[in-house]
């Protein structure tokens, strides 16, 4: 993986206000609840919990979207 | 974030940056089938008394996986048709209905509840309504403060008139105490299970007492109606009269049918003296053994034997010289008790009952008589002589001596007269033929035979006065030889023919006795 993704970030490259270039790196995403392979009962209300970060943008300007392999995409998700 | 669907779900969240940059993480999530609705009613509980009238506040609680208020609810049983019954659980998940007063009994509320989905579930309240005056007779059961002893029969409370049942109908603790239906019985003093007059009120039957009455005499067990008729002069089946069979007496022998054994025999009757007749004269029902019995075999029962161990004796047997009652007639023949020459032996047995020489109980004497009444005369008592008897031509035994002497002619008669004889005549040829074998066998001869010709000399004649009428002389005799041979002797020749010799030779002779 660490292999793959180093040449990714290289071809990705941005220009700042500043004029300078910078390279720009994805957003980090890791779901905290629920749990991994849990279950839940059906009709209940999911709570998702992420924590989603980016080195250059504030949160706000992330785009979130959450997709399930069963249903497709999902409600638009929003912040909290 | 709700509305997932049943299965395994790989959800994944996506983070795009404005540049376009996109980051994203997975997880694995699986929902569960969806879970139908759960329903528990509350109140009232299954142990609670429920009175008929009282409202009943019907509450049940519903859970589900989703929020309830989503829930669907369908009342049924008792419920069903209720106004104002929710169709949903209130904010705190349940529902509550009050019911109209339900009558006492077993009744049912069903309460179904259907989630978003279609999943339902049905909860079920059995309620039990009981009543405090079940049997509606007035008056409040025991168990809910009331003197009702028994709610289940509106027949029984305080002040019930009490009736033959078995049950306390009026409550005070007693049983069928002064009942309003009672029956009435009799006394049965006798125990035959008929009373007689005296009536009884009881709801039982009373020891000593039966429900039918008719008994006539209820001192004696053994009348009663239907009891059967003894032979007593009595009404003993109490039907008002006597049977014919014991008024009546056929053969006017005093003793009623019923106790005659035979109605038609005036001479059986119960205590009849038994007469010799076969029959059960006196009515004991047996037949004296005296009637039956016939110990010698005779025909003649023992009763009408004269005798049962002499089969010689019974009615009708002829009369044997034996001194006994031979025929039962009660009494001997006269022959049999007449002793006309007392010499011991009675007139039947007595061959000659006219002379004491003769009776079956003397011995044979040398008399020319049949002393001991053998039929024979003199058989062999005559000493010195041999006893022969033959028949002769025409009839008659005659009986003969033949004595071995020796004695001339003339003491030879005497001796032959004094026995009662006199010396043998011969009237035919068979009597010579007989005599001169009887005397050849007797002994040695010869044998003075009572032919002479003493008187007149040629002129031949018997002693005993017998015709001479046969000659057997040897030939050329007589021949009076010697010039003096005038008495007749049997058995000088061989022949058997006669020879005349002397009179005075002494020999043997033959006496013969005409009967």
């Amino acid at each position: 993986m660490r292999t793959a993704v180093v040449p990714l970030l290289a071809l990705i490259a941005c220009t700042g206000d500043d004029g300078l270039s910078y390279r720009n790196d994805p957003p980090a995403v890791a779901l905290l609840a629920p749990l991994d392979h849990s279950a839940v009962p059906f009709g209940g209300a999911v709570h998702l919990e992420a924590a989603v970060s980016d080195d250059h943008d504030p949160n706000e300007a992330l785009v979130l979207s959450l997709a399930s392999s069963r249903d497709g995409t999902l409600a638009p998700v929003t912040w909290t | 974030m709700t509305g997932l669907t049943t299965g395994e779900h790989t959800l994944t969240l996506t983070a795009t940056d404005p540049d376009g940059a996109s980051g994203s993480a997975s997880l694995v999530l699986a929902v569960l089938p969806n879970q139908p609705p759960a329903v528990r009613f509350l109140s009232p509980s299954s142990q609670s008394l429920v009175l008929a009238g009282d409202p009943i506040q019907v509450v049940a609680e519903l859970t589900d996986d989703e929020p309830t208020d989503a829930l669907a609810l369908a009342w049924g049983g008792v419920a069903a048709d209720s106004a104002g019954a929710p169709t949903t659980p209130d904010s705190d998940g349940r529902a509550s209905l009050l019911l109209a007063p339900l009558a006492p009994g077993e009744h049912s509320v069903q309460l179904t509840a259907t989630d978003a989905h279609g999943a339902s579930a049905t909860g079920e309240l059995t309620l039990t309504i009981t009543d405090d005056d079940v049997d509606d007779d007035g008056v409040r059961a025991l168990a809910f403060g009331g003197t009702d002893c028994d709610d289940g029969d509106s027949a029984v409370f305080p002040g019930a008139p009490e009736r033959c049942n078995g049950v306390d109908d009026d409550c005070d603790g007693q049983v069928d105490e002064g009942s309003v239906n009672t029956t009435t019985f009799y006394v049965d003093a006798d125990g035959d299970g008929f009373g007689g007059t005296t009536a009884v009120q009881a709801c039982a039957l009373p020891p000593g007492a039966s429900a039918v009455s008719g008994d006539c005499a209820d001192g004696d067990p053994d009348v009663h109606p239907g009891a059967a008729e003894r032979c007593n002069g009595a009404d003993d089946d109490c039907n008002g009269g006597l049977p014919s069979s014991e008024t009546t007496d056929a053969d006017h022998d005093g003793s009623v049918a019923c106790a005659d054994c035979d109605d038609a025999d005036a001479n059986v009757y119960p205590g009849a003296t038994e007469r010799c007749d076969g029959l059960d004269d006196d009515c004991d029902g047996s037949i004296p053994t005296a009637e039956t019995a016939d110990a010698d075999h005779d025909g003649s029962v023992t009763c009408a034997d004269c005798d049962d161990a002499d089969a010689t004796s019974f009615p009708g047997a002829a009369e044997l010289c034996d001194g006994v009652d031979n025929d039962c007639n009660g009494a001997l023949p006269a022959n049999e008790t007449t002793d006309a020459d007392h010499d011991g032996a009675m007139l039947c047995e007595d061959c000659d009952d006219t002379s004491p020489d003769a009776s079956p109980l003397l011995t044979e004497r040398c008399d020319a008589l049949d002393n001991n009444c053998d039929g024979l005369v003199d058989e062999d008592a005559c000493t010195g002589c041999a006893w022969e008897e033959q028949v002769a031509t025409g009839g008659g035994v005659h009986t003969y001596q033949l004595c071995a002497g020796p004695l001339d002619w003339h003491a030879a008669r005497t001796a032959c007269l004094a026995m009662g004889y006199d010396l043998a005549s011969i009237a035919d040829r068979p009597e010579q033929t007989w005599l001169f074998s009887a005397v050849s066998a007797a002994g040695s001869g010869p044998w003075w035979l009572g032919g002479a010709d003493e008187l007149v000399e040629g002129s031949w004649g018997w002693a005993d006065g017998s015709a001479w009428s046969f000659t057997s002389w040897e030939p050329s005799q007589p021949d009076n030889g010697f010039g003096g041979e005038d008495c007749l002797e049997l058995g000088r020749f061989p022949s058997g023919n006669w020879n005349d010799t002397a009179c005075a030779n002494t020999q043997a002779y033959a006496c013969e006795l005409w009967p």
